[in-house]
């Protein structure tokens, strides 16, 4: 700390304050931005669509409030929201766990020291620096009932063709599919994870006759759940809020099967200019998320692991 | 030593986070002013100088042609400035814009409007009245005009588009078979067109689908592709003689046995006859690169992709052909069209009908008519011959194109599409289209399927439409 010299002061914004004072408000000019862009950006309007989902507001026109109008019709009334509801928690249910399931698999193989190893990581990392909207063009032509590339692999194999994207049964599952490929953000964290996994103990259960089996389940599992659990939790924020592909290759066909929350969400509020309906919707989904993520920290403390702090 | 330097700097590194967070406030604070470009002073003395905003959506070619007509208008009017307010993306996503706009009061004067939402805007009286511009010599083409139930005209579509077939010239001749004949007298049936859809078809051994060693599992070529949009259905509804709604827009004839047995038909295409690729709403070919990459033989669209087609036909050398609808028991086609429209929020109202009733004469939107993406709106240019010379005579339009075309809109677009009558259109269409979807997979007959979806249908016109038709 080098003090200022007292003959020459420096002109400075409050000179009256103590120096730990000036600190504390310089301190909160530099977070301003975040926390102003907090405030304004996503807080605020997360207050309005609460009070707007109170309200009839057709957007071109005055708001009435409705009171619980709103949420009574979601819940008894509206032909979608089950429907939407059915497809958004089949798709993210499905998807994260078969995300975590597969994701880690890869990450061990690509943890493996082989020639190559680069490569194949770097094969495997391309898919997320791809556009979700590129892709999903891409993807309609793999799935094309007729001349897709899928299809032509199936009927090599001898099994019979799926209409995939455009099946009522099968839509969730290729979805699914399309997003385990791009799902190489998530191998990567547990890539980061697996070198973190102390090599000395590994070494121990070597030392103690064990196989890899005994590898996996007595030290590396143990030791990935916290990156299991942070993918888990990220996974469903994400999985819930699902629109691109949907709103790219099916518009939330085919008989609603692929008519994700989001989706709704936007169809209610500028498709239909029922924007009350929308917030509503909305507010469903947030707490939704809320919830699960809830249950998955609730349940976190009796599964997940974390190195030095046992009991 | 260090600290006797810093008073000296010139600029340091507090001076500088002072200097730079207070002219970033500055900027944020610019920003927030009021948009400060006016057009200045008049350019006619005396006169006010009045400000127009006019919003389309379109491909770049389409953002030139209208820059176009607006400066024509410009150079007319030298007391009125047009900004062209360009918004790339059709559909939804300009709705939203357009949403957003009214909801912050800042909506233009004039624009091209989401045909569905027309009239659920018009209805809130969001738009001007148009209907003392489009009389004599400007009236406009019967079936394209977005009208309220007590008969004012909100909005005209900007082009009138039917449905037509397009269709690939080689592989008709490569097949030996006539091409799809080219005037509504001689239009072929539905079974007339299905048995040469089925010879077009083709499994990738080579074999037609007329042929017993047909394998409908492995197609390399259909014959037939038709939309599974709104438009296609409604139209072969009429065509055997069935609909969605009644004759007075009261009620729903959805499952009238001719409306369910036109949809039946159209699936049976796909599950039963294999002539047309089987997808849903979502998933169709487009025209062009159907016909282009010779996966499509004949495809059902409007008259829009005249243009695209020309441009594929220069570019890659497309030898395409234009045909009317096969029926089934009478011979119809339908109308669209997104309309131009003048805001009531207009602080120039006058002016914003001056600028709609300029854009909407055919004559001053020379590049889209003789381009061929647009049919006038106007009635008299498919009557006077000089007018229509200058539409079709010229390399967009083949020669079939007038008795196809021009003279077949004429006579068989029997009735205006729900969307130029009913509000909501978009939110019945969100329940009635799971349900075709369903018979499109060949999941339910559409009997079956029209029968689940009645009372949701009811529900909806009646709590969405009916109040509003008053």
């Amino acid at each position: 700390m080098t003090a200022l010299p007292a003959d020459k002061p420096t002109k400075r914004f409050f000179p009256t304050y103590s120096l730990r004072r000036r600190e504390a408000i310089a301190g909160y000019f530099f977070v301003a931005p975040g926390i102003l862009g907090f405030l304004i950006w996503v807080f605020g309007p997360m207050v309005a669509t609460l009070l707007l989902s109170f309200t009839d507001w057709p957007i071109i026109g005055q708001a009435k409030w409705v009171g619980l109008d709103n949420y009574v019709r979601l819940f008894t009334v509206d032909p979608f929201f089950y429907k939407s509801l059915r497809a958004t928690l089949y798709f993210a249910f499905g998807s994260v766990f078969l995300r975590i399931v597969y994701t880690f698999l890869v990450a061990m193989l690509l943890n493996q020291d082989v020639r190559g190893k680069a490569f194949f990581r770097t094969v495997y990392y391309l898919p997320s620096i791809v556009p979700v909207v590129a892709s999903s063009m891409i993807w309609m032509w793999l799935y094309h009932p007729d001349f897709g590339l899928f299809n032509a692999i199936l009927k090599g194999m001898g099994l019979p063709p799926s209409r995939w994207i455009h099946g009522t049964q099968s839509v969730i599952p290729s979805i699914i599919l399309m997003d385990l490929w791009a799902a190489s953000s998530t191998i990567l964290i547990f890539l980061a994870g697996l070198q973190g996994v102390p090599r000395q103990l590994l070494e121990a259960v070597e030392i103690d006759g064990g196989n890899w089996w005994n590898k996996l389940t007595a030290v590396t599992l143990p030791h990935m759940t916290p990156f299991i659990f942070f993918n888990m939790v990220l996974g469903f924020v994400s999985a819930f809020q699902i629109f691109t592909q949907s709103f790219i290759m099916t518009n939330g066909g085919p008989n609603d099967g692929s008519l994700f929350f989001v989706l709704l969400i936007y169809r209610e509020a500028f498709g239909n200019n029922r924007m009350g309906l929308a917030c509503a919707i909305a507010w469903i989904l947030f707490l939704l998320i809320a919830l699960v993520t809830f249950l998955v920290f609730k349940t976190s403390r009796s599964w997940v692991f974390y190195y030095g702090d046992e009991e | 030593m260090k600290t006797e330097q810093t008073p000296k700097r010139t600029l340091n590194r507090r001076k500088f986070l002072q200097l730079s967070s207070t002219a970033a406030g500055l900027a944020l604070l610019s920003a927030c002013a009021a948009p400060a470009a006016q057009p200045g002073e008049s350019a006619v003395p005396g006169q006010e100088q009045i400000l127009l905003r006019y919003s389309h959506w379109g491909n770049e070619d389409e953002k030139a042609s209208t820059w176009s007509t607006l400066q024509a208008f410009m150079e007319q009017n030298p007391n009125i400035t047009v900004e062209q307010m360009y918004i790339p993306e059709a559909g939804d996503p300009y709705l939203q814009k357009m949403n957003a706009m009214a909801a912050s009061n800042t909506l233009p004067d004039g624009a091209l409007f989401p045909d569905a939402h027309t009239l659920n805007w018009g209805l809130r009286d969001m738009f001007l009245d148009l209907s003392e511009i489009y009389t004599g010599e400007h009236e406009k083409v019967d079936a394209i005009q977005y009208r309220t139930p007590d008969g004012r005209i909100v909005g005209v579509s900007g082009a009138q588009e039917i449905q037509l077939i397009w269709y690939n010239k080689d592989l008709f001749d490569e097949e030996g078979i006539p091409y799809p004949p080219a005037s509504a007298e001689e239009a072929w049936s539905w079974d007339q067109s299905l048995e040469f859809a089925k010879q077009l078809t083709v499994d990738i051994n080579g074999n037609n689908a007329l042929s017993a060693a047909f394998d409908p599992t492995s197609l390399d070529r259909f014959g037939f592709q038709i939309g599974l949009s709104d438009m296609p259905v409604i139209t072969y509804m009429r065509s055997n003689g069935g609909d969605i709604f009644n004759e007075d827009w009261t009620g729903l004839t959805l499952d009238a046995p001719q409306s369910v047995e036109a949809i039946q038909m159209m699936a049976d295409l796909m599950n039963v006859h294999s002539v047309m690729p089987k997808l849903t709403a979502g998933g169709t070919m487009s025209t062009d690169s159907g016909l282009l990459s010779r996966k499509i033989a004949m495809a059902m669209d409007g008259q829009w992709v005249l243009e695209t087609l020309n441009r594929v036909r220069r570019e890659e050398g497309l030898n395409f052909g234009i045909g009317v609808l096969p029926y089934i028991q009478d011979k119809v086609t339908t109308a669209t069209g997104g309309p131009i429209i003048a805001f009531s929020a207009s602080q120039h109202p006058a002016e914003a009908m001056q600028l709609v009733s300029f854009i909407m004469d055919p004559a001053n939107t020379p590049d889209y008519i003789t381009g061929g993406l647009w049919m006038p709106n106007e009635k008299r240019w498919y009557h006077e011959p000089e007018l229509l010379s200058i539409w079709i005579d010229n390399e967009n339009h083949p020669p079939e194109y007038k008795s196809a075309v021009v003279d077949y809109s004429l006579d068989y677009v029997t009735r205006p599409l729900p969307i130029y009558r009913l509000p909501n259109w978009p939110g019945m269409w969100q329940i009635l289209n799971p349900a075709l979807e369903q018979v499109w997979l060949g999941e339910k007959t559409a009997e079956e399927a029209i029968a689940g979806v009645m009372p949701q249908a009811s529900a909806y016109f009646d709590a969405e439409i009916a109040p509003l038709m008053i």
